[in-house]
């Protein structure tokens, strides 16, 4: 697994001309340049909106939650430190949205409320992910909340279990019991999907 | 091979994207505006209400009427003294009328004067005229009326009221210029010397002169009442400006106050709506009681921000008068200040072995023990240093912009110190006999000398603790109410009950 910095850097596009032009800007935005923050919602709105996307159920909601990042984005963009890398950094606004926009709303909220479960055995099946992107996704989202959280927060964005433990204010072991039935869940959706599959190409449909 | 499926998992969804409708943007767009524009009407909009207040208040107290000057009202005064026909120096005749008239010219700022030059020259003047016309057709008579005339001047304007009063004298004195008053001047002139009249003719002459004494001193009723009233209203603004010309150069006042006090990143120049500390972003610390199964909007911050409290001074000020408009105001004040913290009080064994008893911490999900509110206080003795400038310094109520300084030191403190970057909280012993600089600005009213009423905004420069990552200030809001006391009085007083 990748580090956590490393692969928010993945996210976004590094060349440094691409960091100057960042630089600059970043300072248009604070002088509160509306051209400024339309390009910069334009460069990142996407990705953004692609993260929001898998801790919800619908798009409107993750729209919501887009939204209420970039607000903050740019009200905080002073607090950004420039040697970091700004997509990283909108991208954890993102997270932490989307985890208290679940946490306040309560078609969410019921969904989670983590409690420990029986540990589930750890698999080391590794199936070969064949399908779209946009349906992995979709995949993701039909878990349970909780799941769904913790899955992205651990195996998408890269935090460790004791993060993820701060960051929802759990129990560690909530976390590993819990990561680790999202996992054997999303496998098993993914050996599933394959089978069909399979099955139409012997078919000779494809 | 655990991490060879997450490594699939970061591949295929680390850069998935999706379009956002257009609204998206609109909202954001619409959300950061308004803020803006609100931010920028702040700024803008505190000197327009310093300025709106100031000027509300210059109109309301002059209330249309020019005051004059105080370097006039001496001169009026001297001339006055000089002239008085009523006074011992009666040098009226030695006074051309030109000189009188334009006298009255420089009187004649105030409405009420011009008004009393109008009633003067046009109506009363005419009737006095004829008159004076009709009277001196006796020629033998003639001095003896004129006596009578100035006799009735006399008892109309009683010496002891208007005598040192200088719109009364000037206009009884026009009245007699202009009513061929020289006759009257020239018996007076007679009867200083020999030439009085035989006591033969004693009984027709004071016959005579009764009857004429009646009739003008008919004629001068109106415009000498006119004049009273007049003058009394100019003896009144006399009064004022007196009062205000005699104000006190320097003088002590006790004050009182109190107000709210917010403790926080912000400050009055530094206006941001995020505080690093208490933000979201702010991963060092935990929400309280926050993560999950928490209320709506409990958790927005992860470290709790101090309520705003509130603040209590009083103390002693000396007020220096350094021009008309300018005053200096430096003193010793006592300021008490407070506000409450939400914190966890960490109970765990290995603490309280060490018998660390109130180890206040923010991390409120990893400890033991249970989520409190602690008071803060701290004790202030401040020396203020402070500008004010009159708008309205003839006014009877001054209203006056404030700005300066205050050096504070705290004496006696017991104040968390919010770390957010150790996810600590630090009761600040070494906060004590420490020096804290503030700016302060204001606008006070002095309500004719006896009362002030202040209203101040005070920053701290100097934070709370500098060794903190995020830096917090102090900003107070105060009302103070200051009163001038005299120590002659005082010791007068206590002289007396002795």
């Amino acid at each position: 697994m990748l580090p956590r910095n490393e692969m928010y850097n993945c996210a976004v596009k590094g060349s440094n001309t691409f960091m100057v032009n960042e630089q600059q800007l970043i300072k248009a935005c604070l002088k509160g340049k509306r051209d400024a923050q339309l390009e910069l919602y334009n460069q990142y709105a996407p990705v953004m909106l692609g993260v929001c996307y898998r801790y919800t159920k619908s798009i409107e909601d993750a729209e919501d939650i887009l939204q209420e990042g970039f607000i903050r984005v740019f009200t905080k963009l002073h607090q950004f430190k420039q040697e970091g890398d700004l997509g990283a950094w909108i991208r954890r606004i993102m997270v932490n949205c989307s985890i208290t926009y679940l946490q306040k709303h309560t078609r969410y909220k019921k969904d989670m409320q983590l409690d420990d479960v029986p540990l589930h055995p750890v698999t080391d099946d590794n199936p070969e992910i064949k399908m779209e992107t946009k349906q992995l996704v979709d995949l993701i989202r039909q878990l349970p909340t909780g799941y769904q959280t913790i899955f992205n927060l651990v195996a998408v964005e890269g935090f460790n279990h004791i993060e993820v433990s701060e960051l929802l204010n759990i129990n560690i072991n909530t976390v590993r019991s819990q990561y680790s039935r999202a996992r054997s869940m999303l496998i098993l959706a993914l050996k599933k999907t394959d089978f069909p599959q399979q099955q139409m190409n012997y078919a000779g449909r494809v | 091979m655990q991490e060879e499926f997450e490594k699939n998992m970061e591949q295929h969804l680390g850069n998935f994207s999706l379009q956002p409708s257009p609204m998206v943007w609109k909202e954001v767009d619409a959300a950061l505006r308004p803020e803006r524009k609100r931010r920028l009407a702040i700024w803008w909009l505190m000197p327009l209400l310093l300025l709106l207040a100031g000027s509300t208040g210059y109109l309301f107290l002059y209330n249309g009427k020019e005051m004059p000057a105080k370097n006039q009202v001496a001169v009026n005064n001297k001339k006055t003294n000089n002239n008085s026909i009523t006074g011992n120096n009666n040098n009226l005749p030695h006074q051309p009328a030109q000189k009188v008239t334009a006298q009255i010219a420089k009187l004649t700022k105030s409405s009420a004067q011009q008004h009393l030059k109008m009633l003067i020259t046009k109506n009363e003047a005419t009737k006095m005229a004829a008159l004076i016309a009709k009277l001196s057709n006796t020629n033998t008579a003639t001095h003896k009326q004129s006596f009578t005339k100035q006799k009735t001047l006399q008892n109309g304007v009683p010496e002891n009221k208007f005598g040192t009063n200088g719109a009364v004298n000037d206009g009884v004195r026009t009245l007699q210029q202009q009513a061929g008053i020289n006759e009257a001047t020239k018996f007076a002139e007679d009867t200083k010397g020999t030439n009085r009249p035989t006591t033969t003719d004693k009984t027709n002459h004071t016959t005579t002169k009764s009857a004429a004494a009646i009739n003008v001193a008919d004629a001068l009723k109106t415009p000498i009442a006119t004049l009273k009233k007049v003058d009394s209203l100019t003896a009144a603004t006399k009064k004022t400006i007196t009062k205000i010309s005699n104000t006190k150069k320097h003088q002590w006042l006790v004050t009182a106050g109190s107000g709210a006090l917010h403790v926080g990143e912000n400050t009055l120049f530094n206006n941001n709506s995020a505080e690093k500390a208490f933000a979201s972003s702010n991963s060092n610390v935990q929400p309280p009681g926050g993560g999950l199964g928490v209320a709506a909007g409990q958790n927005v911050y992860p470290l709790a921000a101090p309520t705003n409290g509130f603040q209590l001074t009083t103390g002693m000020q000396y007020q220096q008068l350094l021009s008309k408009r300018w005053k200096l105001n430096t003193g010793l004040q006592y300021r008490y200040l407070q506000n409450k913290q939400l914190v966890k009080n960490d109970t765990t064994p290995f603490f309280q072995s060490l018998g660390v008893v109130d180890r206040f911490v923010s991390s409120f999900s990893n400890t033991s023990g249970k989520i409190v509110t602690v008071t803060n206080h701290a004790h202030w003795l401040e020396v203020p240093l402070t500008f004010s400038y009159a708008l309205n310094p003839t006014s009877k109520n001054r209203v006056s912009l404030i700005a300066g300084g205050a050096v504070a030191w705290a004496f006696a403190e017991k104040w968390l110190i919010s770390d957010a970057a150790n996810s600590n909280f630090y009761y600040n012993t070494s906060l004590n006999n420490k020096l804290l600089f503030n700016v302060n600005a204001g606008l006070s009213l002095d309500m004719n000398s006896k009362l002030q009423i202040a209203c101040m905004a005070q920053q701290s420069l100097t934070p709370i603790h500098k060794n903190t990552t995020d830096k917090f200030y102090y900003t107070q809001y105060t009302i103070q109410l200051s009163k001038p006391i005299s120590f002659n009085k005082l010791l007068h007083k206590s002289s007396t009950k002795k």
